[in-house]
């Protein structure tokens, strides 16, 4: 009680001290320690003109040019603001937008920048976004020289071997693992196509090759031209024939499925399984799974069917299966969770079991349920499946929320593995808010990663 | 709170319909009293007009015997091609790229679905990595064509300009007393809700669709936010941000095409 009154007594000391003059303001946190002092000096009065401040109006003006994506004007007016006024309370925003702003002229530099950020404002609110900038610039930077003229070709390694880029920043528990290796990933799917024709939607391959024969191309006209679909029950057959008929070349048959999505009052649901099941084509067959979520109103039906058609059609393609799983995942409700949660718990084939844990964490009703499922997994998961337990991090983090944050805060502070340390913190810096920013502050704090006025 | 208050809280759910009757009911009669309310929902629908994708199709804007007369032509058309098996002149690319694109919203997912849908399916539903043994293909064949590149630069530029916007609401600094000034927020918000108009026409993959959704409803929201505005008007605006993971989600999807981009240094 003394204390507190000390200190109330020292707070009428500075406010009067301090008053008429620029402050630095923070959010106190008794869990660091803030004393009841800084908590008052929140309190302090406001000056309702403070908005009228040159150093508010050119932060404003630095502002207004991050969002017209005019760096150099932007960095010009932070800059000023951190020569004229580096007591201001838009110290920290100007220091942030800055570096944001280096970020795009000079990677190199804008690295330095949120390195001096870090140390100098870790109680800004701007702390999160700098993490995660900071992450993926040096993701960035790797991956600009992975691929420069005359690299060699790492491409095809698996991301665990590339050299750990966070290790320099963040003592090797922060960075983006994950993000490098879908990166990887992603860019080796994009590299590896056998058939680059074929991966294209088959009417941009039409329109691209305009060597189409004009019998294909005037009946993709006839697709096109007609008349109020919704109430045309003679076009919903030749539509719904054209679909299905292997003998139609590959962009009429695309352009059929396409056209059923017009089709409202009819019942499409078997034309799109029917492709499904028996189209040659794979992009046609994955057009005509997620032309069915989007078509049909009743999400609980899609998913429902979907579900019935993954488990009773055994020779699918995993890629359709992939690609079932996803729509049955945008679909969402309580069957698709029990339906994933099946497969992330038992699949044996490890591309569907990742489909599944990345499916539930898009299904958009019940987070809380998938949540749940994707703990469990982690904490069940051997450590030699690092995709499936990553994973589960990234699909975790999808979800949001006060829980994952929980979830993911546990992981930087008690995982083994630093590599899957560093993902959740990466997760963390990019879902942001009040709670995960605490929860990063003081685990680079009490990793000693972030050292505040070194 | 006042019945203005109320009302105002909910002309955004009006103006999309998603209002029972009841309060739908009761909005209008305050409407009927209230200037500034009326302007309010003048403004919103305005905004929200930008969203929506055009409600008319071809159908609604000419009469049946224009269609029937379509219909029979290209009918008969087909009958003499097929006929013939002759190679009569081949409509010009750009004659087929606009009966693709402007006659039927159905197609519009076609020539823009290229990189933006390939990319974003291969980003954000990541696939596993093929196994190694696979032999590196060749570089050069990657062959993404100009108007995909241009396509994920259009997606990954929109998204990092609605970061930026997001980043900025997400850390205002705002006091009850002292309005603060989001005037530069609205004007960019509008940009963006007209890009995000285009880029719905190239994007097919249901994940990104999805985003495009979720972030136009903040974007509608900032525009037709008043300005100035108080903190109560900005802490809804992070409240539906953080409610729906939003800054996470855009991240993680501008990440997805940046690593195009970066790929292309190979190139």
């Amino acid at each position: 009680m003394i204390r507190r009154w000390i200190n109330i007594t020292f707070l009428t000391l500075v406010v009067t001290l301090t008053a008429g003059s620029q402050t630095v303001r923070w959010t106190p946190d008794p869990r660091q320690g803030d004393s009841i002092f800084v908590v008052a000096w929140e309190w302090t009065p406001d000056d309702p003109q403070d908005r009228n401040t040159p150093d508010y109006r050119l932060y404003r003006r630095g502002y207004e040019s991050i969002l017209r994506e005019d760096w150099e004007s932007a960095r010009k007016h932070f800059a000023e603001i951190s020569a004229k006024y580096s007591s201001s309370e838009y110290a920290d925003d100007a220091a942030y937008w800055s570096a944001y702003a280096l970020m795009h002229v000079d990677s190199t530099k804008a690295l330095q920048a949120y390195r001096m950020f870090l140390k100098k404002y870790p109680r800004s609110h701007y702390f999160d976004d700098a993490v995660a900038d900071f992450a993926w610039l040096e993701a960035q930077n790797h991956l600009r020289r992975a691929f420069a003229p005359g690299a060699p070709t790492i491409i095809l390694e698996p991301p665990a071997a590339l050299p750990d880029l966070s290790g320099r920043a963040f003592g090797g528990t922060a960075g983006s693992a994950h993000f490098r290796s879908s990166v990887f990933r992603w860019n080796l799917t994009l590299f590896q196509r056998p058939q680059p024709g074929k991966l294209a939607p088959a009417v941009e391959e039409l329109l691209r090759r305009e060597n189409v024969d004009p019998a294909t191309r005037t009946r993709i006209e006839g697709l096109t031209r007609i008349p109020d679909p919704t109430r045309n029950e003679h076009a919903f057959q030749v539509v719904k024939d054209v679909s299905i008929d292997l003998r139609q070349p590959e962009p009429v048959r695309f352009i059929a499925l396409r056209s059923l999505a017009d089709f409202r009052d009819f019942d499409v649901m078997d034309v799109y399984l029917a492709v499904v099941e028996k189209d040659t084509s794979l992009e046609l067959r994955t057009v005509a799974i997620r032309s069915l979520g989007q078509a049909i109103r009743d999400s609980g039906q899609v998913a429902d069917t979907l579900i019935r058609f993954y488990e009773e059609t055994p020779d699918l393609q995993p890629e359709i299966r992939r690609e079932l799983i996803g729509a049955v995942a945008a679909a969402g409700n309580n069957r698709a969770i029990e339906f994933l949660t099946t497969l992330a718990r038992g699949e044996a084939n490890p591309m569907i079991r990742i489909s599944a844990i990345e499916g539930l964490g898009r299904i958009p009703r019940q987070p809380d349920k998938s949540l749940e499922v994707l703990i469990e997994l982690y904490g069940k998961e051997p450590r030699s499946g690092p995709e499936v337990l990553s994973t589960a991090l990234f699909s975790a983090a999808d979800i949001g929320g006060d829980k994952a944050v929980d979830f993911l805060t546990r992981v930087a502070r008690t995982e083994k593995d630093p590599r899957l340390r560093g993902e959740a913190v990466y997760y963390l810096s990019n879902i942001g808010g009040e709670k995960a920013r605490t929860a990063l502050r003081q685990i680079l704090l009490e990793t000693r990663q972030i050292r505040p006025g070194e | 709170m006042s019945e203005h208050s109320l009302v105002r809280d909910s002309l955004y759910e009006y103006v999309m319909g998603e209002l029972p009757a009841g309060e739908r009911e009761r909005v209008e009669r305050h409407i009927q009293n209230c200037q500034q309310c009326t302007g309010d929902l003048e403004q919103l629908r305005e905004t929200v007009g930008l969203v929506r994708r055009p409600a008319l199709r071809m159908s609604d804007t000419r009469p049946d015997s224009y269609w029937q007369a379509q219909a029979d032509a290209v009918e008969g058309r087909i009958r003499r091609n097929e006929a013939q098996k002759s190679a009569p002149a081949v409509p010009r690319f750009a004659e087929l790229l606009d009966m693709v694109w402007n006659n039927r919203k159905s197609f519009s997912l076609a020539a823009g679905s290229l990189a933006v849908a390939a990319v974003a399916l291969v980003l954000l539903v990541r696939k596993p990595p093929p196994p190694l043994e696979q032999s590196p293909p060749a570089v050069a064949g990657m062959a993404v064509a100009a108007t995909d590149t241009q396509n994920v630069k259009k997606m990954t530029q929109y998204l990092r300009q609605s970061k930026n916007l997001l980043v900025g609401l997400t850390n205002m600094k705002i006091r009850p007393e002292s309005p603060g000034d989001i005037a530069a927020e609205r004007e960019i918000s509008r940009q963006l809700l007209q890009e995000a108009r285009v880029l719905r026409e190239t994007v097919f993959d249901p994940r990104s669709v999805e985003l495009l959704d979720n972030i136009d409803g903040i974007l509608v929201k900032v525009a037709g936010t008043d300005e100035p505005s108080s903190l109560p008007d900005i802490d809804l605006l992070r409240r539906g941000i953080r409610e729906q993971n939003l800054l996470f989600k855009v991240r993680m999807a501008e990440t997805a095409l940046q690593s195009t981009m970066t790929a292309g240094y190979r190139k």
